[in-house]
């Protein structure tokens, strides 16, 4: 049995221009202790998958398909008993790390309430523990005491508290959403590697979400690209880094500058996408890539791909992978 | 905070100096002769130049020297103290009684937000705003003393009476009081816990698995107390205010009463003090406010950065 | 300007608030209007015989301790209260609207000075302050118009001040300044124009509290004197009769929270169709 399975998932939201489409059914699992990236452009669904998975969507969203956890449906749980899934069974690490924790309360009471809230502790036990939890993120309790209010430390140490928050009760999954984009890019290195050596140390599964696929080669085994709410591209990290098949994953890798070939020398421009993210309100009849695909042909723009296998647990949703070597 | 006195000190005094009606003239009435009058106004200083009075009054004041009234002809602090026996439980009760609406009834507002229960709370808010204090204590005279008979429809008997009489005397009052300054904070406690509901840090708490409830009370309502405080600080004058127009409509011997009374008979070193004293608590309102704000909010009790 | 208030009516409507406190408003200013033309009695006529009825046929809502109709000093009460607060507004916008244009296009010391003597008149109770006023310089309408007025000041001039600002920052009034245009024009082609909607709001809001201080004033007896007719003068004159007729006390009450409540709904309303952007949370 796969720890977590997603399965035809589609999540609409309510605006006021009606409703919209924002994931159209996307398929996946993980196994345990497995590491799974997911990328995509801002505004792919990617966020929202995950907050599907944490039934942490605004109240004007509805959720269609199934989230299997441990081959329990909790997209049918009641609010008491999601309550007791998130932070035990699945933790999370936002964004942003300077909002995303409470200005009044000291890190320690909030590293200290996953575990008053799942785990029968006494007061010591806990204390005890939250400052295991600081060690293991690398902030020493001599220099970072509980009492500490998250406006005194900076964006990386307050995104370890936040990692301390997520891993405080060990779940079995854990999701990173862009854990590093608000940080200093030397900061940035370090909290992937923690994420990552956490994850193994207790044998979390991670779902680690990013625009950038450096961060997803650095710290995933598997990798899913995402693109206006549909699933492009699917394998091995290694695979579909090796031998990308979709012609917009490919366009994704283009756009990433490579060292050596900086403006003073290379001669070659950054490759860039054409044309946008689609409107989610429009409806496309075809691939819903294809509008910027420049290998798009009439049976592109007339009915949708479906995903298939182009080699063993590497699958594409496309008419015309690209097939090198 | 002493500097701000000094200013609304001297602003009050000046204003007061060019205002026209001659306290001389007023206590001995229209008909007094012209040398009288002279003698009078060099037996209260009235004949010395402005700013020698004005330091005179300034360190009178910081003496607790207030002077004599010349319409009562006891000393003003005397005077004063008389009533603020009455006036300041009559504001703290309001205070409370208004918090202890507003509050929960926010609270519930914002926890139901869009539903039928907010709507509600959002009529309450809206019609006690509208409603005018001064007729909200009549239809309360009209209810509890004409109709039900239960409470006295003014006056007020002194603390000698016993605390139980006393307590009564004020109960409408209170309520009077407390009505328009329930629903402006319900209103903004309602809209701050919305605000505060959409942060980041709330969704972390919910991703530990608080509940809505639990997330509510640990997480969202110290937040958004922060601009709640400052309107609390805000209606102490607009408190003020009511209790000139609330003491008057149930005839209360207090300092809304007493400076509606000596404006109106142009006492004026009653009127200055008066004012001064209301200053002074503003001022000593804003301090307090500005202390709880360091009590709510860690980031305002001084850097001490790691 | 014709199709801007065509499509600000047609979002209104789908407003609650908009449509509720505008209809309230309306009939408002219709019974005020009314008074210019008609009235059931003259309140100037004092019928002692008629001295406290009960609603009848010809009194619609009773007499009081003269005789006088309540329903036609309501009405005129009606009149009182608007033209009080209407110039109440008059006197705020004239010299708040300047000074908040002023600040906004001057900073520097000017600014500091204007909004210093803001903060310093806000924070005086106002109601204190207007009865100093009004019993210094004596009761009456004209008096307490300048009392409430003197307290519009500053919450125009803030107003106008924190629009204008913004309005400071956009390009096209750098492009009218590269133009050489004078701020003092710049000021009132460009930047005015373009706080109205915040202005209309405010007003109305200020309206609202208007009317309030003006029944507070004359309740006091500080405002309109007899014989005209103010419904915070009418809850005066009730009080005395609490016990023989109660009802005195309802209606003019009853006036002066309908009418408030509407404008108060009015102007919210107005402001979410105005400005989108603030519609969140009310």
């Amino acid at each position: 049995m796969k720890l977590l399975e997603i399965k035809n998932l589609y999540v609409t939201i309510d605006t006021l221009d009606g409703p919209l489409q924002i994931i159209k059914g996307v398929d996946f699992s993980i196994e345990k202790g497995e590491r799974l990236g997911i990328v995509g452009e801002s505004g792919c669904g990617k966020s929202i998958t995950s907050l599907a998975i944490m039934a942490l969507l605004p109240d004007k969203s509805k959720v269609k398909g199934q989230i299997l956890l441990n081959g329990e449906e909790i997209n049918l749980f009641n609010k008491e008993q999601m309550c007791r899934i998130r932070g035990d069974k699945i933790g999370m690490i936002f964004q942003e790390p300077m909002t995303a924790l409470n200005p009044v309360k000291t890190i320690g009471d909030q590293i200290a309430e996953s575990l008053i809230l799942h785990r029968n502790m006494k007061k010591r036990q806990i204390i005890h523990e939250v400052e295991q939890l600081l060690e293991s993120v690398d902030l020493p309790v001599e220099r970072f005491g509980l009492n500490l209010y998250p406006h005194q430390l900076s964006g990386g140490q307050r995104q370890r508290v936040m990692i301390a928050m997520a891993i405080a009760c060990k779940p079995d999954i854990l999701i990173a959403d862009e854990p590093t984009t608000a940080l200093d890019v030397t900061v940035q290195q370090q909290i992937l590697e923690l994420i990552k050596e956490l994850a193994i140390k207790f044998g979390m599964s991670l779902i680690m979400i990013s625009h950038d696929l450096g961060v997803i080669a650095q710290t995933t085994q598997k990798v899913m690209i995402m693109y206006a709410g549909q699933v492009m591209e699917q394998g091995e990290t290694s695979q579909v880094f090796k031998h990308m098949s979709h012609p917009y994953t490919q366009g994704l890798f283009a756009a990433i500058p490579k060292p050596g070939s900086s403006r003073l020398e290379g001669k070659k421009r950054l490759s860039t996408i054409p044309g946008s993210v689609p409107d989610p309100k429009s409806t496309v009849q075809g691939c819903i890539f294809a509008p910027r695909c420049s290998f798009s042909d009439d049976i592109c723009r007339k009915s949708p791909p479906e995903q298939s296998d182009i080699a063993p647990g590497h699958n594409v949703r496309c008419f015309h992978p690209v097939m090198e070597d | 905070m002493i500097i701000t006195l000094l200013v609304a000190s001297s602003v009050v005094f000046f204003v007061l100096e060019i205002l026209p009606g001659d306290p001389a003239a007023v206590m001995l009435g229209i008909n007094a002769e012209a040398d009288t009058l002279a003698a009078l106004r060099a037996e209260l200083g009235l004949d010395k130049p402005i700013a020698v009075r004005y330091l005179g009054w300034l360190g009178d004041l910081v003496q607790g020297d207030l002077g004599i009234s010349y319409t009562y002809d006891v000393p003003v602090s005397e005077l004063i103290m008389e009533r603020v026996i009455l006036s300041f439980p009559l504001a703290i009760l309001s205070i409370t009684l208004s918090t202890l609406i507003a509050i929960p009834l926010g609270i519930i507002a914002a926890s139901n937000h869009t539903k039928p229960m907010d709507f509600l709370v959002m009529i309450f808010s809206q019609l006690g705003i509208a409603i005018p204090n001064f007729w909200f204590a009549l239809l309360l005279i009209i209810f509890f003393s004409v109709f039900m008979g239960v409470l006295p429809a003014g006056g007020f008997a002194g603390w000698d009476a016993g605390i139980f009489p006393a307590l009564s005397s004020l109960l409408l009052p209170t309520i009077a009081l407390a009505l328009p300054q329930a629903a402006i904070l319900t209103r903004v406690t309602r809209s701050s816990l919305l605000e505060v509901l959409k942060e980041d840090y709330i969704r972390t708490a919910q991703a530990k698995g608080s509940s809505s409830r639990r997330t509510l009370w640990r997480h969202a309502l110290r937040n958004a107390m922060i601009p709640v405080v400052t309107i609390m600080g805000l209606q102490f004058s607009f408190l003020l205010a009511g209790t000139i127009i609330i003491e008057n409509v149930f005839y209360l011997p207090g300092i809304g009463r007493l400076i509606f009374q000596a404006i109106a008979q142009r006492d004026l070193i009653v009127v200055k003090n008066l004012v001064i004293l209301l200053a002074a608590s503003v001022i000593v309102i804003n301090f307090i406010v500005d202390m709880l704000y360091a009590v709510i909010d860690p980031r305002l009790r001084g850097a001490q950065n790691v | 300007m014709y199709e801007r208030l065509a499509e600000v009516f047609s979002h209104g409507m789908k407003n609650r608030n908009f449509v509720a406190g505008g209809i309230i408003t309306i009939v408002f200013f219709g019974v005020a209007l009314l008074s210019y033309v008609w009235s059931p009695h003259p309140i100037e006529n004092i019928n002692i015989s008629d001295k406290l009825l009960s609603p009848n046929t010809k009194y619609l809502l009773g007499t009081d301790h003269f005789g006088r109709d309540i329903l036609s000093m309501l009405i005129m009460g009606a009149k009182n209260s608007i033209i009080v607060a209407f110039v109440a507004i008059g006197i705020g916008l004239g010299i708040g609207v300047p000074l908040g244009l002023v600040a906004a296009s001057q900073r520097g010391w000017t600014d500091e000075l204007i909004m210093r003597f803001n903060d310093f008149t806000l924070a005086f109770p106002s109601l204190i302050s207007a009865i100093m006023i009004t019993a210094i310089m004596g009761p009456g309408a004209v008096n307490s118009i300048i009392a409430i007025g003197i307290f519009n000041i500053p919450v125009f001039a803030r107003v106008v001040r924190g629009a204008a600002l913004n309005i400071w920052k956009k390009e096209f009034i750098l492009a009218a300044l590269s133009a050489g245009k004078s701020k003092a024009r710049i000021s009132l082609e460009h930047v005015l124009p373009n706080t109205a909607s915040v202005l209309i709001v405010q007003a109305t809001i200020q309206f609202a509290i208007g009317i309030l201080a003006e029944a507070g004033l004359s309740y006091l007896g500080l405002g309109t004197q007899p014989p005209a007719a103010s419904w915070g003068k009418m809850l005066n004159e009730a009080q005395t009769f609490l016990h023989f007729a109660p009802q005195l006390a309802i209606y003019p009450g009853l006036a002066i929270a309908l009418t408030v409540l509407g404008l108060n709904l009015f102007g919210d309303g107005l402001r979410d169709v105005l400005d989108p952007k603030l519609r969140r949370n009310r």
